[in-house]
């Protein structure tokens, strides 16, 4: 099952649409999940444990201030 | 639930908050002033018994209704706004059902207990007991029921007479007396001094009994989710 839609946010006190969302169905979850397994057993399962440590800690920061590889620190 | 996988659930509650007569009153109204009513009620850790002590259980209730006065109803999206709407009307509708049932069983409506569309005004509500569904079962609204207590035996056992068991509160100055009834206390957690919807994404949050199994907070969660896996190595001689 898939669909290309936006559910509309409404603000509960007044029921003006405030904002979309995209609507995630079976099919794009189900993609989501093979994604982040095939990430898991390719990258994360074999990357020591300072070097996700070092990735966990630094990734907030470097999130759109630098395209710098986080795994070369 | 799906076989073989780690699952973590977190189920709601229906938070008890102690108030013993040695606490600071003016600080645990304004905590529950807060805790009670944050998000109009619509938190899992939201406080929603109030048990207090009976030699302050008269002060407490006046202060609250004073401190409630204060909030400033309206529109979420306007910063000056304290108290807002609920998430639906459905949800409005069903919480004020619980507010006419509780009455309906000799419960008495200190402020509040009026609903326009999606908003349900703060309520605080008094001569309740453990049956009412305001008290029982999980509100999820801003309504808070004030309960009366003599002794700490009675409390925790009062306390501990529920199915959910997320978040507790205990407020008192005397750290033994904290610390033991935090120790009696069947929930997850347990804030002392400080009201139960406090959450920080780094503690270990999660429920005991009904309110769920399994633990949030980034570390605990990890732990959580991990698979453990032994690998030996049988040496030569």
């Amino acid at each position: 099952m898939h669909i290309d839609r936006d559910l509309e946010v409404f603000n509960p006190y007044n029921q003006e649409v405030i904002d979309k969302i995209s609507c995630a169905m079976v099919d794009d979850v189900e993609k989501a999940v093979q994604q982040a397994d095939e990430v898991f057993q390719r990258t994360m399962k074999k990357m020591p444990a300072l070097w996700s440590t070092q990735y966990f800690n630094g990734t907030g920061t470097r999130v759109g201030r630098t395209s710098r590889n986080p795994f070369q620190s | 639930m799906a076989p073989r996988k780690k699952v973590t659930l977190e189920l709601g509650s229906n938070a008890p908050n102690i108030i013993f007569s040695d606490a600071n009153i003016e600080e645990a109204v304004r905590a529950i002033a807060m805790g009670g009513y944050t998000f109009a009620g619509q938190a899992c850790v939201s406080a929603q018994r109030v048990y207090v002590q009976e030699n302050v259980y008269d002060t407490f209730v006046e202060k609250l209704v004073n401190e409630l006065r204060k909030l400033k109803t309206g529109n979420p999206i306007d910063e000056t706004t304290t108290f807002g709407p609920m998430i639906t009307e459905e949800a409005a509708i069903r919480a004020e059902s619980w507010i006419k049932e509780a009455v309906g069983q000799g419960a008495k409506i200190v402020t509040g207990g009026n609903r326009q569309g999606t908003l349900l005004e703060p309520t605080v509500i008094t001569n309740a007991t453990a049956d009412m569904k305001v008290v029982c079962a999980e509100v999820f609204a801003p309504i808070v029921t004030i309960l009366p207590f003599q002794t700490e035996e009675e409390v925790i056992d009062n306390a501990n007479d529920t199915d959910f068991g997320l978040h507790a509160t205990v407020f008192t100055k005397d750290i033994n007396r904290a610390l033991r009834v935090a120790d009696a206390i069947d929930t997850g957690g347990v804030w002392i001094n400080e009201v139960s919807v406090r959450r920080y994404d780094h503690i270990p949050y999660g429920g005991v009994k009904d309110s769920g199994f399994g633990k949030e907070g980034v570390k605990y969660a990890i732990d959580d989710m991990t698979a453990i896996k032994f690998i030996g190595i049988k040496l030569q001689n």
